[in-house]
């Protein structure tokens, strides 16, 4: 199991647990998620523990101060079980991720991680576990080693929605050290027989006959429980990717400047100058996947072309908000099918900043899932609709025998 | 014939500003501390760090602006000026590129081509970056503690046409940033820097010519010195058919000439784009008010004071306010006269000069000059001997009152002993007198003259001049 890892020390571990234990046994109080133990992904900074980010540019790295949100798990008794490999900063290479799978595994009860275009909701459909991409800002970014800072929250992925609230609101909140973050209010909740629910049609095209029929009855199992089901449009919900693609890399290029090998990382020998060092240090240490997303960051950039591609990308997502948040006025939840490796349906609400939960499949576990995506700030009600699918969908079918 | 042409000069100010801490961390900003002692993970730009805006610095550049006539914009932004340099961890810089925080003001300035408006075109703050250091036996090092530290970059419109018009504008700059309190601006610690950008067009012509920005300019001497030199330069480059090309151009003290340091500048694509770690800077009416409110006397309100109340000529209240140590000395000093008029003539006559550095450093106190100036009020002492007295003052910490006992510097005001005095001079003296009464003006001038060598400078000069003038015509 620790070869899911790419760094455990179960010494450590141990250490943890045993001082968990005194404290449980001299009666003090003990933290909202004591003894829990959590995965990180390796993008996330953990003092005196490698943070990698699947890079070779940072393969000695060990940052001198913890995440934000490591400070909060461990100020609330949880257990950092180790760090998890990441695609070389979120865009080299694909990788099997095993953020999912450590969970399945019982390698640790929670996985954190980077959610930049879908991938923790991705990763938790393909592991038939439960996904969480907040409302930006809702989780501080403070020491998370993102590929996009404009479009990245930290997800949470779990085996159960109990777990998931409890983590989510133990590390979500205003960081002083992340100025993009705020203290969420709930919105005010309303009954499952109240929740309108709104497919956009653009969703439904061209799916497969088993995902077809997944979301058919994933449908008529949220109707039996009340919510009320229309189907939408988002017409520029097309674009997504598109303008994904050019701002992740923009904000990526900028974000990667600092791997120079100067004050830390991956460093060369023999340079003839300063240019030298940084660009010999580059060329090492970075792959040609990277360099080619900086390369293609950089020319949405300059000066050339940046109102063409930049510019244009950032007003087409006001666009895509606009229309996202005009139909929350009408509807608690846009609901859409999930499929690995087709970010179409998940980017949408990174690039609104809206709240998704990811869904384990009731039909075929691993190969896709569902997708309920709420208001702002409305983690709440998606957690409500989460666990009455977990209860009384999800567990009642299970009981009754994966078949019909 | 030769052509005429014209200097065009425009400027960019870097003021320090002297928050407690960096602009987007908590790090103290402390100048002269041992290198990479004021830094941590966010000023050196560890990875997964993040900016937060130290809001003291949107107070201080909403300052400087309200200060330099600007507008003061209600929502600003942040945008990162991306560059490969190892003074920055981060491989950029936090700036202001579309939305500064101030646009359109002007300072009036004057200066010995005359009077003046300079339009400043914007002021936007940045975080300063770090020092290299070059050892040579350990190479290239970085010093750390300057990464971070709050800066204002004020831009001024191309409007000056000579060095001193530049001089008395950045004169009036640096001090109205310390009137304010926003900066120590000192030139020579880097807390107040200028860059210029300079071209040459012939008298008359509407276009600007091609243009150098001269750097590492460190006193108002080399800047004025850079500034000769290259326009110099450049006019001899365009008499002589070379083709100009817009450079950075750097600034050698020694051998007081620019050099080129690289061509530029449409060239350097800095890829600025908003910084989505910060948020958008929203300002509203209420804070800008209360800074108005706040904001102490400026340099071009005591000026218009002195000249009303006080009776000062537009120079003189210039010069006194050109420094808010000198402005404030003479405040306290006014008090204590008759004549502000007498009291500014000697402070810009004698006082000025002793002072030991840019800022009116001085020794006497104002209530030791104000006893002085009192004494020439009242006739105790004469012009002559003031000089002396501020002089032994300023040596040896005595009041004026001290010296003049000590020294015997008070003025003769007795025609009893200056008559007897004045007849022998006047027989000592019969070529003088002659012409004098030959119509010759002038030779009155001598005759004082030595009536005042033989009392060291204790005769009351006027009374002297009366009773010569009585004798002579007899
Ligand atoms: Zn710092």
């Amino acid at each position: 199991m620790d070869k899911l890892y790419k760094t455990i020390d179960r010494e450590k571990i141990k250490q943890r647990e045993k001082v968990l234990q005194l404290k449980k046994e001299n009666g003090e109080t003990l933290g909202n998620l004591f003894g829990m133990r959590i995965a990180l992904e390796d993008s996330i900074s953990t003092k005196e523990m490698l943070t990698s980010v699947g890079a070779k540019m940072l393969e000695n790295y060990i940052p001198p101060f913890d995440a934000t949100i490591v400070e909060k798990v461990l100020d609330e008794d949880a257990i950092v079980t180790g760090k998890i490999d990441i695609r070389e900063f979120g865009v080299g290479k694909k990788i099997d991720s095993n953020l999912g799978r450590v969970l399945k595994e019982d390698g640790a009860d929670v996985s954190i991680g980077g959610d930049t275009s879908g991938e923790i909701r991705i990763e938790a459909v393909e592991s038939g576990l439960y996904g969480l991409k907040p409302t930006y800002g809702s989780i501080s970014r403070y020491g998370v080693i993102g590929s996009a800072p404009s479009l990245e929250q930290v997800g949470i992925i779990s085996k159960d929605v109990e777990t998931m609230k409890k983590v989510f609101y133990t590390i979500s909140g205003k960081d002083k050290k992340d100025s993009t973050t705020f203290n969420r209010k709930d919105i005010e909740l309303k009954g499952i027989d109240k929740i309108k629910i709104g497919v956009p049609k653009e969703y439904l095209k061209d799916l497969d006959e088993a995902l077809q029929k997944e979301m058919d009855k994933t449908l008529e199992e949220f109707k039996k429980l009340g919510c009320s089901i229309d189907y939408i449009t988002i017409p520029s919900a097309k674009y997504a990717s598109s303008i994904y693609n050019i701002l992740q890399a923009a904000e990526f290029s900028s974000d990667m400047g600092k791997f120079d090998g100067v004050f830390y990382g991956y460093r060369t020998k023999g340079h003839l100058d300063n240019e030298d060092f940084f660009k010999q240090n580059r060329t090492k240490g970075l792959s040609i996947d990277v360099k080619k997303k900086i390369m293609f960051g950089n020319f949405v950039l300059s000066k050339d072309n940046y109102e063409d591609y930049y510019e244009k990308s950032q007003k087409i997502r006001t666009l895509i908000k606009d229309e996202v948040n005009k139909r929350f006025e009408q509807y608690d939840i846009i609901l859409s099918p999930i499929v690995g490796e087709d970010i179409n349906y998940t980017v949408i609400a990174n690039i609104v900043g809206t709240p998704e939960i990811s869904l384990p499949s009731i039909y075929e576990k691993e190969k896709f899932g569902i997708g309920i995506m709420g208001k702002s700030s409305n983690e709440e009600l998606l957690f409500k609709l989460a666990l009455n699918y977990e209860e009384k969908i999800l567990n009642s079918k299970e009981e009754g025998g994966k078949d019909e | 014939m030769s052509k005429e042409y014209e200097t065009v000069i425009g400027l960019e100010v870097h003021v320090e500003l002297k928050t407690k801490s960096k602009i987007f961390c908590s790090c103290e900003v402390d100048f002269g501390g041992e290198p990479n002692t004021h830094c941590c993970p966010i000023c050196i730009g560890l990875p997964g760090t993040l900016p937060t805006l130290n809001e003291k610095v949107v107070e201080y550049a909403i300052k400087a602006g309200v200060s330099t006539n600007c507008e003061i914009t209600r929502r600003g932004k942040q945008d990162r000026k991306n560059y490969f340099y190892p003074d920055s961890g981060k491989a950029y810089q936090i700036s202001q590129n579309e939305l500064p925080i101030c646009h359109g003001g002007y300072l009036d300035i004057e200066s010995e081509d005359g009077q003046k408006r300079i339009g400043i075109t914007r002021i936007h703050i940045e975080e300063d970056a770090g020092k290299l250091v070059h050892d040579p036996e350990l190479g290239t090092l970085i010093d750390y503690n300057r990464g971070g530290v709050p800066l204002i970059e004020i831009v001024s419109e191309p409007d000056f046409r000579s060095e001193h018009e530049v001089k008395a504008y950045l004169q009036k700059l640096r001090t109205i940033m310390i009137y304010i309190d926003v900066s120590d601006a000192k030139m020579n610690e880097g807390s107040f820097r200028c860059d210029v950008n300079l071209s040459i067009r012939e008298k008359g012509e509407e276009k600007f010519g091609v243009r150098a920005e001269i750097k590492n300019l460190n006193s108002f001497n080399s800047i004025m010195r850079a500034i000769e030199y290259e326009r110099k330069r450049q006019i001899k480059a365009i008499e002589s058919g070379e083709t100009l090309v817009q450079e950075t151009r750097g600034y050698d003290d020694e051998k007081r000439i620019t050099y080129s340091m690289r061509e530029k500048e449409d060239a350097t694509d800095y890829r600025y784009f908003p910084d989505p770690d910060l948020m958008p800077i929203v300002i509203d009416e209420d804070t800008i008010e209360k800074i108005i409110k706040n904001l102490p006397e400026l340099p071009d309100t005591r000026k218009r004071m002195y000249m009303d109340k006080y009776g000062l000529s537009a120079y003189d209240a210039e010069q006194i306010v050109s420094s808010k140590k000198s402005a404030d000395y003479f405040q306290e000093c006014v008090e204590l006269v008759k004549s502000p008029k007498i009291l500014a003539n000697i402070l810009i006559g004698e006082i000025f000069g002793l002072s030991t550095s840019d800022e009116f450093d001085i020794e006497i106190s104002p209530q030791d000059l104000g006893e002085l100036v009192r004494f020439l009020e009242d006739g105790t002492i004469n012009n002559n001997s003031a000089k002396q007295i501020i002089k032994l003052m300023n040596e040896t910490q005595k009041t004026a009152k001290e010296i003049i006992k000590e020294k015997n510097l008070e003025q003769i005001n007795s025609r009893e002993i200056l008559e007897p005095l004045i007849n022998g001079i006047i027989s000592q003296s019969q070529k003088a007198v002659e012409e004098y009464q030959a119509g010759k003006e002038k030779a009155l001038q001598s005759i004082i003259g030595k009536i005042m060598k033989e009392t060291k400078g204790r005769a009351n000069p006027e009374m002297s001049k009366t009773i010569l003038e009585e004798k002579l015509k007899k």
